[in-house]
């Protein structure tokens, strides 16, 4: 053997040591970057635990784990998402999870438990596709993930096409009915035009500041001080529509009731709560975030639509019969509200606190009012307020958890929604726009009419015929830690607002 | 355990029962109905004696109720020697009223609801007295007022029980507004309402005038809770609650909140010295009024009630001369004895079937023994008897009173005589003589069960020998109560004339006792024949003070609203809110119809909306106006 080919065997062996070497090394950086992508990003296991319930919807014995399981997984999403408190780590430049979008995907977790909850009830039992449909609760909530965490406009625009796709599907999960699919199609209709308008409106801002990242465009937004550019401020405008459509702020909330109405109630619930909590947690990331320094140019635009939300929507909800509908112009007054603090995160750092604060209540109220609609419905067959009529005798318990819900949601004392409000009002006063407080008391003052309605059928209103509703011990655990987080942040607002 | 953990237990153990009991208390056994409601108490005993004897004291800051510029609502607990003496009194006596209540409440189908709402009291009236700033202080204040509501109306299907109640709450509304009052004043100068940081300002920058103003608004306030002339009336009928109620709310505890109050703020109540003397006048009037009109009373609990705002009086009159550890040592054995006294007429009362008025009672010494010898203790107490803690208390105000004033004395040591006379009306016509009831009620009397008795016997022994915490210096003993207090209280040197007082009295008292056997049988047996002539009818009437009041400002009142009612609310502000009602509801309506159900519209309108937004965007932002 001559000298060379022992250099060559030694060069071959040598080589291929050293490939192996590579390519455990790089073996064991990929498993390390994706243990620790699953540990750091709440995102994975909410896509792997999507993908998990998805398959045991073909296991056929599986299915009566399906709830079990959903609730899992969603508990270990809130833990990942719990463990990285003050972390701030960022992903490939694309998401950073910062203390308020951990605090607000921990609540959208939470909110999201409980409307699990609501689900262990024999209407979703009968389902056929159960499944897929606790399968789209978790992919809605990696698009959730995005959204609140995103750092580059287009994260947040897959985030909200992630979000928004499984909406349109869970909105038309009763296949059957009519209501349902044209709901479905509605909200797919007008929300493939809101994204639209979404994509529009990065285009313009890429093509203004040259760039994705909002710390870039935040950066490009100080040095324009007031010299802005038509195609800045269009881009913006687009934003700010495609935002408000998803939040259902007014004049871009026109799909809301027809949405929520004919969505099965968990979907509704899913709407109203989990949904519009992204969408101001991506609004309030994006304003504040990206356009702080421009406020100039859009908070106008927001005042005038806060303005009109409100008074659109509380008048119209006077004139509803139908309490599903009634919540849904609701839930547009609220997002009013919710606007007030991206109106002034700007001028205060209360703002996100306050934000979680007002979510917080007004998701609790919330799932009280969808999980009580929800039980006299399938009782009743009727979303109609008549529907609750005597509901303090058919249950005493049920009917006093409404009756805390319906006074948080108007804003009384001792309640987290009147601290939600009145921390909202405090800081667009600070702000300077009175007038505006003004409206949204007034405002506040009609919405007692269409609250107290729900209090004055289940309390004054007597229904023989209707028979007493019972509740498992589920729904009672659902409406106990429901009502007691209205009370407990009613009475300490600071355990929530102080939390940012 | 750390103070900030007791203290949270003292205060949360009554609110827990109360839960318990409220929520579940339905579903379970009445004996565990009873466990739960003592069991918090004894808790909240122990917890506070633990802090008695440990010395513990400070503030524990719990947590901000509300946060708005400068304005702090913060929820803290203060624990110093006043609080604690308060606590004690309350959760002592507090505690052996609950176990009375098992055997005294024990037929009663409310059973339940009556421990939830007692322990609702306490979790009130801990609030009160532990709460380190006004603002705590004035939502225990409204607490004890709401429970006191409920406890009077508990017998909710008697109409003139609620009226009762209704006029309770009502009463108190009105000295609630002049505590809110002050409490406005107090933050207009302070800038705060925390204990701490008023019992430190300097009120020297504060006018005189203004300072009247608050001490006497708040003084309003302490009217209404401690029933003081002329807000007492709803304290007599107060008594329509059961027995219980009476002993521990409309004896014990609640009714002297007032009294805490003032010394609490004598910072600045003796600064204004205005207050301070009209605090004394109200007080003796407050004392005289009442005492005369427990002469003539025939419902024993009435006769109790009228002592009570009696006492009360006393009380106030302590702290109008400045004595203001003399008013809360008289708090406190007023607490004993008066707690005995009404529970001891409970016991009568279940004992005669629940006969109360004393004409149809007599001769029942022989046949409930504990209670008439407990009551003969509690009688000699309020009454003055040497040694006895009333004793020792009333001479020390009565000391104080001869030191600030030589009339006021008079007038006191004339009230002090009258509760002699109608203590004593009230103890004969009970316990002795011959018995007077129905035949069916004699044979049922029978001595109370050993829960309503043992409380009995321990107030009795606190009634007889809780004086000796704080005895004279003629009788060589030490002020303890005095210098347990002087953190809160600068204490006065005492004056020479103290030896004065005390010999005074005793030669009276004993002389008068002496006189009032002799001319028992006119004072009592005339008790028997139901009617009164002359100033007699008078005061069985309460001086008609009840019907001026209906005259003077109920029905001028009613007057008034339904002529509100009539023109400015019906025709006026009705026609506004409708008005508004109905605009709300056309505007509702209108707008309603551009909700139809068609994407196409829908579109359409976002499209125009966006336009319109970009639009006045562009001219405004860059000032182009095509009009």
């Amino acid at each position: 053997m001559s000298y060379s080919i022992v250099k060559f065997k030694i060069g071959c062996y040598l080589w291929q040591l050293n490939f192996f070497q590579n390519f455990m090394l790089l073996q064991s950086y990929l498993f390390k970057g994706i243990l620790w992508e699953f540990q750091t990003n709440p995102m994975v296991i909410l896509t792997i635990f999507g993908i998990v319930m998805m398959f045991l919807g073909v296991v056929l014995k599986a299915k009566e784990w399906l709830l079990t399981v959903g609730l899992l997984g969603l508990l270990g999403g809130w833990a990942v998402t719990i463990l990285n408190w003050d972390t701030h780590i960022p992903h490939f430049k694309m998401l950073t999870f910062d203390n308020m979008s951990l605090a607000m995907l921990a609540t959208a977790l939470a909110f999201t438990i409980l409307i699990f909850l609501i689900t262990d009830h024999k209407e979703y039992e009968e389902w056929s596709n159960r499944a897929e449909f606790y399968a789209l609760f978790f992919f809605s909530l990696a698009g959730v993930a995005l959204m609140l965490s995103f750092s580059n406009l287009l994260i947040l625009f897959i985030g909200i096409e992630i979000l928004s796709i499984t909406s349109y599907v869970m909105a038309g999960f009763r296949k059957k009915d009519l209501l349902s699919n044209e709901a479905s199609l509605k909200y797919f209709l007008m929300g493939s035009f809101a994204t639209g308008f979404l994509l529009m409106g990065i285009a313009l801002i890429y093509g203004s500041t040259g760039s994705f990242d909002i710390v870039a465009i935040h950066a490009a937004g100080k040095g324009l001080g007031n010299n802005i550019s038509p195609l800045y401020l269009i881009g913006i405008i687009l934003l700010i529509v495609a935002m408000g459509f998803k939040t259902s702020v007014a004049p871009f909330h026109f799909w809301a009731p027809d949405v929520y109405q004919g969505a099965p109630t968990a979907s509704t619930a899913y709407m109203s709560i989990v949904v519009k909590l992204a969408g101001f947690g991506a609004f309030y990331r994006l304003m504040y975030g990206a356009f702080q320094y421009s406020e100039y140019s859009w908070s106008t635009t927001i005042v005038a639509m806060i303005a009109l939300t409100l008074i659109l929507s509380n008048l119209i909800a006077t004139r509803q019969h139908n309490f599903k509908r009634m919540l849904a112009y609701s839930s547009i007054s609220h997002a009013g509200f919710m606007l007030m603090a991206v109106l002034y995160s700007v001028h205060s750092i209360d703002a996100s606190g306050n934000l979680l604060l007002y979510i917080v209540g007004y998701g609790a109220a919330s799932i009280i009012a969808f999980g009580a609609l929800q039980l006299v419905h399938y009782q009743t067959g009727s979303d109609e307020i008549e529907a609750f009529n005597g509901l303090a005798k058919r249950n005493p318990f049920l009917a006093a958890c409404i009756v805390l819900a319906m006074c948080s949601m108007a804003g009384i004392p001792l309640t987290a929604g009147f601290f939600g409000k009145f921390y909202m009002l405090q800081g667009i006063i600070d702000q300077g726009h009175l007038w505006l407080a003004v409206v949204a008391v007034l405002c506040s003052a009609v919405s007692f009419y269409y609250y107290f309605a729900v209090i004055k059928a289940m309390y004054l209103t007597e229904n023989d015929e209707a028979e007493t509703i019972a509740l498992n011990p589920y729904q009672i655990f659902l409406f106990s830690i429901a009502g007691l987080a209205i009370l407990v942040f009613g009475v300490m607002p600071m355990l929530i607002k102080g939390l940012l | 355990m750390k103070l900030e953990i007791i203290t949270v237990l003292i205060l949360l153990s009554p609110f827990v029962g109360f839960l318990i009991n409220g929520l579940f208390g339905k579903n379970l056994p009445k004996s565990l109905v009873g466990i739960i409601g003592c069991g918090a108490l004894l808790a909240s005993f122990i917890g506070t004696a633990a802090l008695f004897f440990k010395d513990a004291t400070g503030v524990i800051h719990l947590f901000n109720f509300l946060e708005i510029g400068t304005f702090k609502a913060e929820i803290a607990l203060q624990i110093d020697h006043l609080s604690l003496m308060m606590m004690l009194i309350i959760t002592g006596i507090g505690f052996l009223i609950h176990v009375y209540s098992i055997g005294y409440m024990h037929d009663d189908a409310g059973y339940h609801k009556f421990f939830a709402y007692l322990n609702l009291f306490v979790f009130s009236m801990l609030t009160l007295v532990m709460g380190a700033s006004y603002l705590l202080m004035f939502f225990g204040w409204e607490g004890v007022g709401l429970c006191s509501y409920l406890l009077i109306g508990f017998w909710f299907k008697n109409q003139d029980y609620n009226d009762a109640a209704k006029k309770a709450f009502i009463m108190n509304r009105v000295g609630d507004l002049g505590f809110l009052m002050g409490m406005f004043g107090l933050y207009q100068f302070v800038g705060s309402l925390e204990f701490t940081k008023v019992m430190a300002f300097d009120f020297s920058s504060v006018p005189t005038h203004s300072l009247v103003l608050i001490t006497m608004c708040l003084f309003i306030g302490a009217m209404g809770k401690s029933a003081q002339l002329p807000l007492y009336t709803w304290l007599p009928d107060a008594m329509a609650g059961p027995t219980p109620v009476s002993a521990l709310i409309h004896a014990a505890t609640m009714v002297t909140a007032g009294i805490y109050m003032i010394v609490r703020s004598n910072v600045f109540f003796s600064l204004a010295p205005f207050t301070m003397e009209f605090i004394a006048i109200i007080g003796l009037a407050t004392a005289l009024f009442a005492g005369s009109i427990a002469l003539y009373q025939k419902d024993i609990k009435k006769v109790l009630a009228y002592s009570t705002v009696s006492q009360l009086g006393y009380m106030f009159l302590a702290l109008g001369v400045g004595a203001f550890t003399s008013g809360m040592f008289h708090l406190m054995t007023h607490a004993f004895f008066k707690a005995l006294l009404f529970l001891g007429a409970g016991s009568v009362i279940h004992a005669m079937s629940g006969e109360q008025d004393i004409t149809k009672m007599g001769g029942l010494a022989k046949k409930i023994p504990i209670t008439f010898w407990t009551f003969t203790i509690g009688v000699l107490a309020i009454v003055g008897f040497p040694f006895t803690s009333g004793f020792v208390s009333k001479d020390e105000i009565l000391v104080a009173v001869y030191n600030h004033n030589k009339i006021y004395f008079v007038l006191a040591f004339i009230g002090a005589l009258m509760t002699i006379f109608y203590m004593l009306r009230m103890y004969f016509l009970t316990f002795f003589g011959t018995f007077r009831g129905t035949h069916e009620q004699e044979h049922h009397l029978h001595e109370s069960p050993l829960t309503m008795t043992l409380p009995l016997m321990i107030l009795a022994a606190l009634s007889l020998l809780g004086g000796f915490i704080q005895l004279p210096a003629l009788v060589h003993g030490t002020p303890h109560l005095n210098e347990f207090l002087s953190a809160i209280v600068p204490s006065k040197p005492e004056a020479e004339e103290g030896m004065f007082g005390i010999y005074l009295l005793v030669a009276t008292i004993i002389g008068l006792a002496a006189i009032y056997f002799v001319t028992k049988k006119k004072f009592v047996v005339n008790s028997y024949n139901a009617e009164y002539s002359g100033i007699g009818k008078v005061l069985e009437n309460k001086y008609y003070v009840d019907e001026a009041y209906e005259f003077l400002f109920v029905k001028p009142t009613m007057a008034a609203s339904k002529l509100w009612a009539d023109v400015a609310d019906n025709k006026i502000i009705d026609g506004m809110v409708f008005m508004a009602g109905k605009s709300v509801t056309w505007m509702g309506t209108t707008f309603k119809y551009m909700q139809n159900g068609l994407v196409g519209s829908y579109i359409f309108m976002m499209v125009c909306a966006i336009v319109i937004i970009v639009g006045l965007n562009l001219m405004r932002v860059f000032h182009v106006y095509p009009f």
